[in-house]
């Protein structure tokens, strides 16, 4: 979604942008979506879990032609755990474009899953011309993860479409109780286990709460047994996988959303309900701090008794809360076009940067460690020399280059005659 | 001019005196940009557009940033305390291979074998009744031994079965399977010995089918079924039961448990002497090289743990399955 809709955006500013991807099931080849914004769906497939096995030259040439083709100049990437990405951002710097990165996640220091992400992440943005993290938190994690010059990361936080996120308190129902909505995906680092001991201390607490948990995971089984332990079937109502288009459907059946992640980069849920008009209480996490107002939220430690008593103060007030008023909140807040401003920025700053030499990245590329950078500087001369090959073999100059659909007709229909013509009037 | 409290690179903490960071090398780093008297402080905050450049930092930067002093993290003794699970293990391999060659090579009468082993049993049991907090009822003593009835009954039954299975193989190939079978024993077993040595919540993991494995090899090589009975009987009392009462005695008395490794420790060096030199000095320097020398080489190693903590890291919570 923010891959979409800033692209939708920087298109409205007159940038042209296309999206890279893998392939989905049988989608491969080209599509074009919304306002004509090009999706390549390269026919690389996934391994697990929607990531491609990472190959470094494996992509190459058709990187390389897809770039020249479209007459790049920056090359965007996004998350930490997309290697194929990852991939694109190292093939992009070879090839002379300008890298940004965007990170959506906070890892850890400590376990032995974040020292792996942590070293590939810091092979893949020693060759970044500019970082972008969604929150503050998010960027101290990302320039020590990566040790990148924390000058050369800016925080653009993400934002809602609060056009499809509005609020509707007749909508509320079961009407008579107070409606607590949760929306995540079923996890540890969700706080699925502190849900589990809040749910039935505040169903004891106040007999006209009631409970709306949507979303599925490996921790709906522990969810399921503590409502049949407790017996709260009547109180308690789970709904399952809730599709993206359904989740406001959701959200403004209440008057509290509850938001129990044990870590977070930024927390869009709690943005999405704030702007549907929902009081929010949430576990004080990460970059979730950063995220609302103090008059929108009530932050709780990740502690079952901490998150009861901050409940118990959202209760009482819960159905004298400003909806309306929060959604135009939320609306002056997160906006995708104030994103695409400040990435545009983002952009032109870099633009004016000269690129690195190949000494230069080798020696960029040997602050990885003495083994590690070694093995990352044979990778380097080999995509170089292959890349030579490539040029010798399709010089850009031969490779045809992508139509571009220019604004005129936008920008002054009247100029093309009659637009007003139904089909109707031809067979006059 | 001011400078920054953390480097922002690596989070090493400037003292008063330091010019350059300790780690990166990198100069002190200095504040850029300070706002004026009459501009809004920076705060950290998402939902306001603020009159700073989106890369703006300021002294707060890395100021979440926790990182641990190692350099007094362990003590030596307790270490020594703590290397006495892995020697116990080692100590129970070294029993159990001894029984074997001692079995494979009729130097002991097979009976007598099985006297000792069901003796080492009984007198674990009634260590471990006498431990345990929880009183055994009558009804679940009987249970229990109509349980152990059947586990021997069957042993017995597929004893033969045992003896015959590998036979085919050759003893290079054996012995190669039980050595790899061994080392992983040894490497995958869970030594967190709280963890596991609880009977009720005890799960068999990829180390106790790898005991089974090298147990049912070796059987394949010895010469009749009552000494494939002792060999199975003995592996599961051996690397399974003792744990149970390995952990009470630890809990109660852990004086005694050290006792009882260090007493294990000389008498199995010396039985190793009757076989060979060189396995009884590869064993002692083995036990005293854990002991002694690891513990020391862990403490040197530590002062260079590099612990980060943050407001990244995920809080210790109760989890439920």
């Amino acid at each position: 979604m923010h891959i979409f809709q800033l692209g939708l955006c920087l298109m409205e500013r007159g940038h042209k942008v296309i999206i890279i991807t893998h392939k989905y099931d049988d989608r491969v080849g080209v599509r074009y979506m919304t306002n004509g914004l090009k999706v390549y769906y390269t026919p690389f497939m996934p391994i697990h879990d929607q990531v491609v096995l990472f190959t470094y030259v494996g992509s190459l040439p058709l990187l390389r032609q897809i770039l020249i083709r479209e007459q790049i100049h920056v090359v965007h990437s996004h998350a930490a755990t997309s290697f194929f990405a990852g991939e694109l951002l190292l093939h992009a710097k070879s090839l002379g474009y300008k890298t940004v990165f965007t990170d959506h996640s906070l890892f850890a220091f400590n376990d032995a899953a974040s020292f792996h992400v942590n070293k590939i992440l810091k092979f893949i943005l020693s060759e970044v011309d500019h970082a972008i993290s969604v929150s503050h938190i998010s960027k101290e994690n990302l320039s020590m993860r990566a040790s990148l010059n924390p000058r050369n990361i800016s925080v653009i936080p993400n934002a809602v479409d609060c056009s499809r996120f509005k609020p509707d308190p007749s909508k509320r129902y079961p009407m008579n109780t107070i409606n607590i909505v949760v929306i995540s995906r079923l996890t540890f680092r969700k706080g699925v286990d502190l849900l589990i001991d809040v749910v039935p201390a505040i169903c004891k607490k106040f007999p006209q709460v009631y409970f709306i948990l949507g979303g599925d995971g490996p921790k709906r089984g522990p969810l399921e047994d503590m409502i049949r332990q407790h017996e709260l079937q009547d109180r308690v109502e789970m709904l399952g996988s809730v599709p993206s288009h359904k989740v406001r459907d959701v959200l403004v059946r209440g008057h509290i959303f509850l938001n129990t992640s044990l870590t977070e980069a930024f927390c869009i849920a709690i943005v999405e309900a704030a702007s549907c008009g929902l009081f929010v209480v949430s576990t004080n996490v990460g970059g979730v701090l950063e995220v609302l107002p103090k008059n929108m939220v009530n932050f709780a430690k990740p502690d079952p008794l901490d998150i009861i008593e901050k409940l118990s103060i959202a209760i009482p007030i819960a159905r004298n809360v400003p909806s309306h008023q929060y959604h135009e909140q939320v609306a002056k807040m997160y906006s995708w076009h104030g994103v695409a401003e400040r990435a545009e920025h983002v952009y032109k700053k870099i633009l004016n940067t000269p690129n690195p030499s190949l000494l230069q990245r080798v020696k960029h590329s040997y602050s990885n460690g003495p083994v590690f950078g070694i093995y990352i500087i044979i990778l380097l001369l080999i995509e170089w020399v292959l890349i030579g090959i490539f040029d010798i073999i399709q010089p850009a100059a031969k490779i045809n280059k992508a139509f571009r659909v220019k604004d005129d007709y936008k920008n002054n229909k009247d100029k093309f005659g009659d637009h007003q013509f139904r089909l109707n009037d031809l067979n006059k | 001019m001011e400078y920054f409290k953390y480097c922002p690179w690596d989070g090493y903490r400037f003292s008063e005196t330091d010019v350059q960071c300790f780690i990166c090398k990198r100069p002190k780093y200095t504040l850029n940009n300070q706002p004026q008297e009459n501009e809004k402080k920076w705060e950290k905050i998402l939902y306001e557009k603020q009159p700073y450049d989106d890369n703006y930092i300021d002294e707060t930067f890395l100021q979440s940033v926790v990182k641990q002093d190692n350099s007094n993290g362990l003590d030596y003794k307790q270490l020594i305390s703590k290397t006495s699970d892995l020697i116990f293990t080692i100590n129970s391999v070294v029993i159990y291979m001894l029984t074997y060659f001692v079995m494979l090579h009729n130097i002991l009468e097979t009976n007598y074998i099985l006297i000792t082993t069901i003796s080492i049993t009984f007198t674990g049991l009634i260590i471990y009744t006498m431990l345990i907090d929880k009183p055994q009822e009558w009804h679940s003593v009987l249970s229990n031994v109509k349980n152990v009835g059947i586990y021997v009954s069957i042993l017995l039954l597929f004893a033969p079965v045992m003896q015959t299975v590998n036979q085919t193989y050759s003893d290079d190939t054996i012995y190669l399977l039980t050595s790899g079978s061994i080392i992983y024993y040894l490497l995958t077993k869970n030594y967190d010995y709280e963890s596991v040595a609880e009977l009720e919540t005890w799960k068999a993991d990829s180390s106790n089918w790898s005991s089974l494995l090298f147990s049912s090899l070796l059987a394949s090589r010895l010469n009749n079924e009552i000494e494939v009975f002792i060999m199975i009987g003995l592996s599961q009392v051996l690397f399974i039961l003792t744990q149970f009462v390995k952990k009470q005695i630890k809990d109660k008395h852990p004086r005694i448990l050290s006792m009882i490794n260090i007493l294990l420790s000389i008498y199995l060096g010396l039985q190793l002497l009757f076989f060979s030199y060189f396995l009884a000095l590869l064993y002692l320097g083995l036990v005293f090289f854990i002991t002694f020398v690891s513990p020391l080489q862990l403490i040197w190693l530590y002062q260079y743990k590099n612990t980060i903590q943050g407001p990244w890291d995920l809080p210790d919570v109760k989890q439920y399955d």
